[in-house]
């Protein structure tokens, strides 16, 4: 034991070396966009935007269907999204899927999880994702040495609190039409924001059956509020990609007003399109 | 597992072609019957008018029908 305690220690040192390396070297490539993301909220010094660079975290990709985390998880890390589309959900008793919210580009999905013990919903990808985990004790000890990348993370959660409020007024008392145009205008100004498309145009990621756990619809409900958009002339939609012809119009059906979105201002989208 | 299609004949022809997938044909009935169930409510509660004859037309994965659900199969009304 005397002879192996020291051994493993150099082993140790030996790893920490190699894991700090493959930190730093990919850390320019993925955490930059992080840094543009919190910063646009709340103004960071150079210390600041160093101390969110040197974050430690390793890279993983997702397959659709595959979770990051479930309910009741105990929670060790936050998920960072670099790329594809993951959802948060919670499934009811009997069997039923409620779709919460869907991330992107540039969300921390999770952010949460920094503070509570248990993951009190499921974290799941939509599509093939690439994501940055990141050790929740980081970000926490981030958060008090760094008064200004604590406030831009609360912003972050506060956010995400605003968008969950419209998705239950959503979910709870507007009609199939409407609820179907919301998420519709939502997804185009997020992905406008996020700079994966247009407003005017773009890739759903989801299913018509996941639209319908989102919205709190039944697949084929999804399908014919669709066509009946289409019809009336404000989407063209070919399977998988919209195309929003009437943005105003869709907008008045949606009742959709951006501002629950909270993007900073200048940001794309931030207009409403 | 295997994919079906709800194809829905209403006012409009509203064609399913994305599909979802279930255990077996009778898991798929279920589904059919809970969607015309729920059309049926929107259409209350939307406008307060049903038609009866509206229904769902189940396809497999090679495109052929193999059920077919009409709304007045999936209600009981009393008078």
């Amino acid at each position: 034991m005397l002879v192996l305690v020291p051994l493993l220690f150099a082993r140790d040192l030996v790893l920490a070396g190699t894991l700090r390396t493959h930190r730093v070297n990919q850390t320019r490539v993925s955490l930059a966009p992080f840094v543009e993301r919190l910063s646009s909220r709340v103004e960071f010094s150079h210390a600041e935007e160093d101390a969110i660079l040197a974050l430690p975290y390793t890279l993983r990709t997702l397959e659709a269907g595959e979770h990051f985390i479930r309910d009741g998880d105990k929670p060790l890390h936050c998920c960072l999204m670099l790329d594809g589309f993951t959802v948060r959900d919670k499934v009811v008793a009997g069997g039923s899927r409620q779709i919460l919210a869907v991330h992107m580009r540039g969300d921390m999905v999770d952010l949460q999880n920094v503070l509570l013990e248990r993951s009190d919903h499921n974290v799941q990808a939509l599509t093939r994702c690439e994501i940055a985990v990141i050790p929740r004790t980081a970000l926490e000890e981030l958060s008090f040495a760094h008064a200004p990348v604590g406030k831009a993370l609360w912003y972050e959660t506060l956010v995400d609190g605003s968008v969950f409020r419209e998705w239950i007024a959503n979910v709870g008392q507007r009609d199939a039409r409407t609820r179907i145009a919301h998420i519709l205008c939502e997804f185009a100004i997020r992905l406008e924001a996020a700079g994966l498309a247009k407003t005017s145009s773009y890739e759903l990621p989801m299913t018509q059956d996941q639209l319908a756990d989102a919205v709190g619809l039944t697949p084929v409900h999804v399908n014919r509020t669709l066509m009946a958009l289409g019809r009336e002339g404000l989407i063209e939609r070919r399977r998988r990609s919209v195309r929003i012809d009437d943005w105003k119009e869709l907008a008045r059906v949606a009742d959709f007003d951006p501002s629950y979105l909270h993007l900073p201002t200048g940001s794309p989208g931030a207009k409403g399109a | 597992m295997p994919r079906y299609y709800f194809h829905l004949h209403n006012s409009i022809e509203c064609r399913d072609e994305e599909g979802t997938q279930f255990d077996d044909q009778a898991a798929a009935k279920e589904q059919a019957v809970r969607e015309a169930r729920a059309l049926i409510a929107d259409d209350v509660l939307s406008r307060g008018e049903v038609n009866l004859s509206h229904s769902i037309r189940v396809a497999d994965e090679s495109g052929e029908i193999v059920m077919v659900v009409t709304f007045a199969d999936v209600v009981n009304i009393a008078h």
